[in-house]
């Protein structure tokens, strides 16, 4: 009797939590490719110590007998403590905080397990990058508003730059001509053979609404600042949710 | 036993409380089901016309984005645009988007509002639909795939109801155009019976002109359901309408959202006369049969003349070219009546170059209205031989137009008849004109 009320009740509970599993992932069986997803952890520039993220989101497709590829690397670092990026709180005073973007704007070469001089790199981009120095002050008036300011200040423009992720996934380094190395840590990678969407922000394998209103809620954030920007909902890699990112979203939702 | 059932208790307590969480974290809903219509539900629109629906919501808790589909039969609709609707405003700035696929007659909709706020409760409309249609029928504005979120990015349960469309024509005509009697003395009363129709699908209330030649002679409000159709009459008292011929036209007034208008207007079936009380002869029409004429041919012109007066008359009409008398030819003529003469100018002798051509009808005894007796109208090209585009020379752009004509008659079914090509005037266009071409082909003029 206890048995049957423990089955019962663990059935009600596994069917109450199956609203909450993600839908299956979506293959598209048009084309074949590979397609590639890490994040990590910039510990280190030139030979400071510094705290950041990179997320890297590539594509090696054939469609149609024609070969595509394309990627979208995005880094964020800052000397500040690594509270100031995670920031999930309001200031509560006049903040300055200062970091820098590194994106990519064009490839020239993407690649797994590319060997070169006997050392073999996870994953290999290669192309031209965009890097910034960002200083954002807010300022918290005594009524409780908030002002937010920013200084954009471009430090170099369309470089050549490489990154390379090795170790078996677990390192990287992003050679940018122009600024120091930058190094780290890959916290996660994904290779699969099924299409990786870019603005698939909660992984479900869809953009959907649900992708859309995660982008919607950080709208007008930025790094530093308390409402939970995320450097991957970026898409436009301006270092603010915008309207740019939102309409990328909505492209990309199926119809 | 005791600790036992305690723990069962407590087992059973903590799992009401999770299951409680999960389904109130999960549809934090009234009592009220959430329903997203169409409206309005059944759409009847006009053809060539736009129209909109609204999407609209009832009863929602927490509405923090939305997103539908619409379908419709893309040969009939065409999507003219989106607009958002108020509602999911007011909790704020929001992004609204659409994607449309014409081809396949469906589309995407979708808004969210913007920032870590809470969302919208009530009801209002989501967003509004514009439609174009393109042809009659009939199709459902299916609303499908709807998904609404709260701020916690959990669905809401909903009832997702669509629409239906009627697509009809707004279209009245004139159908017939009755004028009697067709010749009247001034003052006289002339009824004009117009028969209109209603062809389209919607009740119309339109005006129905009738006018004579473009004088207004009267108008008339008329209302008709789909598909119906009435005579309506018109008395045109002839009082202040001078001496003439006279076209009665009937026009209805074009309806909002009509596109098939070429029926609304029809020309009565026959002119009205309105004579001249006394003798009254005039030329009406001249007309020769062809302008390009090679030098040594025979060619004709059509000599219209008319009995304006109420006698019979007898009298002579005598055609020219220019001022040379060509011939005169005695007719008679009942009162209202007229008549096409034909006259043959064979211009040997005549110089090349161009000829303006003029009828007189010569004025009847007590006729005091001369001034229309003459009529000089058209003109008469003499040229080479051959010549058939007149420019006085005989070249490859005749011979391409010969070639053209070929083959072609007087009411041939297909080719069009170009009397200037038929150079020997034998009523077609064939070897002997090609001849002529041929023969003459280099000579020019002067």
């Amino acid at each position: 009797m206890r048995k049957s009320i423990a089955l019962v009740m663990l059935a009600m509970l596994a069917i109450g939590s199956l609203g909450f599993i993600p839908n299956l992932v979506n293959a598209d069986t048009q084309f074949q490719g590979t397609w590639v997803q890490m994040r990590g952890i910039i510990t280190q520039w030139g030979v400071a110590p510094v705290f950041g993220f990179i997320g890297a989101h590539a594509a090696m497709v054939n469609r149609n007998g024609t070969y595509h590829e394309w990627a979208r690397v995005h880094a964020i670092w800052s000397f500040e403590p690594p509270r100031r990026l995670n920031c999930t709180e309001p200031p509560t005073e006049n903040v300055t905080f200062t970091f820098y973007a590194a994106g990519l704007i064009n490839s020239t070469e993407i690649s797994l397990n590319h060997t070169v001089d006997n050392r073999t790199d996870n994953l290999y981009i290669s192309g031209f990058w965009n890097v910034r120095n960002v200083t954002t002050t807010i300022l918290v008036y005594g009524n409780g508003t908030i002002e937010v300011e920013r200084v954009i200040r471009p430090m170099v423009y369309n470089a050549t730059g490489e990154l390379h992720a090795f170790d078996n996934w677990s390192k990287f380094v992003l050679c940018i001509t122009g600024i120091p190395l930058l190094k780290g840590w890959v916290r996660r990678a994904d290779i699969r053979h099924v299409e990786i969407r870019m603005c698939d922000v909660d992984g479900d394998g869809d953009v959907d609404l649900i992708d859309l209103v995660k982008v919607a809620k950080r709208y007008r954030t930025v790094p530093g600042l308390w409402s939970e920007n995320d450097y991957q909902m970026d898409f436009n890699c301006n270092e603010e949710i915008d309207m740019g990112d939102l309409t990328t979203v909505a492209a990309n939702m199926q119809g | 036993m005791t600790n036992f059932l305690f723990s069962l208790r407590g087992f059973l307590l903590i799992f009401l409380v999770l299951s409680i969480m999960s389904t109130s974290t999960y549809s934090p809903q009234s009592t009220q089901t959430t329903t997203v219509n169409v409206f309005p539900s059944t759409v009847t629109a006009s053809t060539g016309q736009n129209f909109s629906i609204n999407v609209t919501i009832s009863s929602v808790l927490d509405l923090y984005a939305w997103e539908f589909k619409l379908s419709w039969n893309a040969t009939l609709l065409d999507v003219v645009n989106a607009t958002e609707g108020s509602f999911l405003k007011t909790g704020g700035s929001t992004f609204f988007t659409y994607k449309v696929n014409a081809t396949a007659g469906n589309m995407i909709v979708v808004c969210t509002l913007l920032g870590n706020i809470p969302g919208v409760s009530g009801d209002g409309t989501l967003g509004t639909i514009t439609f174009y249609v393109k042809k009659v029928g009939e199709c459902p504005l299916d609303l499908h795939d709807v998904i609404l979120l709260n701020s916690l990015e959990q669905p809401i349960s909903l009832q997702a109801v669509g629409g239906y469309g009627y697509f009809l024509l707004h279209d009245v005509a004139v159908t017939h155009v009755t004028a009697s009697p067709i010749t009247v003395l001034p003052g006289n009363i002339v009824n004009i019976n117009v028969t209109i129709q209603n062809q389209g699908g919607f009740a119309e209330v339109f005006n129905v002109t009738v006018y004579a030649n473009s004088q207004v002679i009267g108008m008339q409000s008329v209302s008709l359901g789909s598909g119906s159709s009435t005579t309506i009459t018109f008395a045109w008292n002839t009082t202040s309408f001078g001496k003439g011929d006279y076209t009665v036209l009937a026009s209805a007034s074009v309806v909002p959202g009509e596109v098939n208008t070429a029926n609304n207007s029809k020309v009565a079936d026959s002119i009205v006369t309105i004579l001249h009380p006394g003798h009254d002869v005039a030329v009406i029409g001249v007309e020769p049969l062809k302008t390009i004429v090679g030098q040594g041919y025979t060619t004709y012109i059509a000599v219209t003349v008319k009995n304006y007066g109420i006698f019979n008359e007898t009298f002579n009409t005598t055609a020219y070219v220019n001022t040379t008398t060509i011939q005169t030819q005695p007719l008679t003529l009942t009162s209202g009546n007229s008549i096409k003469l034909t006259y043959t100018w064979n211009n040997a002798g005549f110089a090349k170059g161009k000829y303006t051509i003029k009828a007189y009808a010569w004025p009847v005894p007590d006729e005091t209205d001369i001034e229309d007796n003459t009529l000089t109208d058209g003109w008469i090209l003499v040229t080479v031989i051959g010549d058939i585009n007149g420019d006085f020379k005989v070249d490859l752009k005749d011979l391409v137009l010969v070639i053209k004509y070929f083959g072609s008659y007087p009411s041939h079914p297909t080719k069009p008849w170009n009397p200037n090509a038929d150079i020997n005037c034998d009523n077609k266009v064939d070897i002997k004109d090609l001849v002529l071409v041929i023969k003459h082909f280099g000579q020019h003029y002067p």
